[in-house]
């Protein structure tokens, strides 16, 4: 069990991952998206331009929005076919992390870490905006991480890893799995009131 | 070499392990083969084999596991290997928990059982694994008898 040593002040929580911090990982998170977006020929540069001010001007009004399913709306795909284009797309982007994401169809079934996210009030934060959901957090050795957009779930993992790290001084295990359209809606909406 | 929930780990693996769980907690280093098993939790333990071969590790599985696919398989086999077929994707993958990510014999049982489905393994806890097991096969009716069924 690692879960003993004292939580750090929201003061020291904050310095690490601060508002400015957090706008920076939306823009490296649409940044990764769109270059991966390209580089798998899922989307012109043109679309994907359109697509992210889309996406930024719905983080400046305070609803986190994310940049491969704006792509997929953009290509005018409607429900229930949204959710296909957004697995397809979500595939593709997989294939350029190593090791890459799979679909794991019941991650959207877990339990909230609840524990969790209120001993990381700002991990919780970052998890919102990126629309990147905690799984899992076992004793916080073990941790997991999903998404549709598993850029977005990658981010977020490299991130607990640090703050986890620094807090408790072991470097967690972290799993990263991605989710179906209709878990990723149903996930965002009970941990983060989407 | 490493013992760990009844699996014996070679000389290779248990030094690949070792070195997963320092990265993971400097203080494991201090750690012989025999206290693992004592001083190093499960989920971390699972995790590292997971981490080691590029899967992915889940805590819980066994509610999750469909009963259509855990009668296509063999209890005795899927007892004394460990694994135990979870779910299919929708798109051609079949999701298989496992314990020892080492052991070819989930694959080479299932993709006979299964040869439309590409096999996707994750890793979880063998208690995990029982459960589903045992859940199955009371879901399925089948009667449980100690030679068959994990305790």
């Amino acid at each position: 069990m690692h879960a003993a040593a004292p939580p750090l002040s929201g003061g020291s929580c904050a310095q690490v991952l601060s508002n400015g911090h957090i706008e920076e990982l939306i823009e490296t998170c649409i940044e990764q998206t769109a270059e991966a977006l390209v580089q798998t020929h899922s989307a012109s540069r043109s679309d994907v331009r359109h697509a992210i001010d889309a996406v930024r001007l719905a983080h400046a009004q305070g609803q986190p929005s994310d940049l491969m399913s704006t792509i997929a709306g953009l290509h005018g795909a409607a429900e229930p076919d949204l959710a296909k284009a957004v697995e397809v797309l979500a595939a593709r982007l997989a294939s350029t992390l190593n090791p890459s994401p799979q679909l794991i169809p019941f991650a959207g079934r877990l339990i909230a870490p609840t524990a969790f996210y209120a001993s990381f009030e700002r991990l919780h934060k970052l998890a919102r905006v990126l629309l990147a959901p905690v799984i899992f957090a076992e004793d916080t050795g073990s941790i997991g991480v999903a998404s549709a957009n598993p850029i977005a779930a990658n981010l977020l993992a490299e991130k607990i890893q640090e703050l986890v790290s620094r807090r408790f001084d072991i470097r967690p295990f972290l799993t990263i799995a991605r989710l179906d359209y209709e878990s990723w809606t149903l996930l965002t909406h009970r941990h983060f009131e989407l | 070499m490493i013992r760990f929930d009844g699996i014996l780990f070679n000389e290779r693996n248990s030094r690949l392990i070792m070195a997963e769980l320092t990265r993971h907690d400097p203080a494991h280093s201090q750690l012989s083969h025999c206290q693992v098993a004592r001083r190093v939790s499960r989920f971390s333990f699972m995790s590292a084999l997971a981490k080691l071969n590029g899967l992915a590790f889940f805590p819980r599985v066994a509610e999750y596991c469909e009963g259509s696919l855990h009668a296509a398989c063999d209890t005795r086999v899927m007892t004394r290997e460990r694994f135990v077929p979870l779910c299919c994707d929708g798109h051609g993958t079949l999701i298989v928990a496992i314990v020892n990510p080492w052991s070819l014999q989930p694959q080479a049982h299932l993709a006979t059982r299964f040869p439309q489905f590409e096999i996707v393994r994750i890793v979880t806890l063998a208690s995990e694994i029982s459960r589903a097991i045992v859940s199955g096969a009371v879901r399925r009716g089948a009667s449980v008898w100690r030679g068959e069924f994990p305790s």
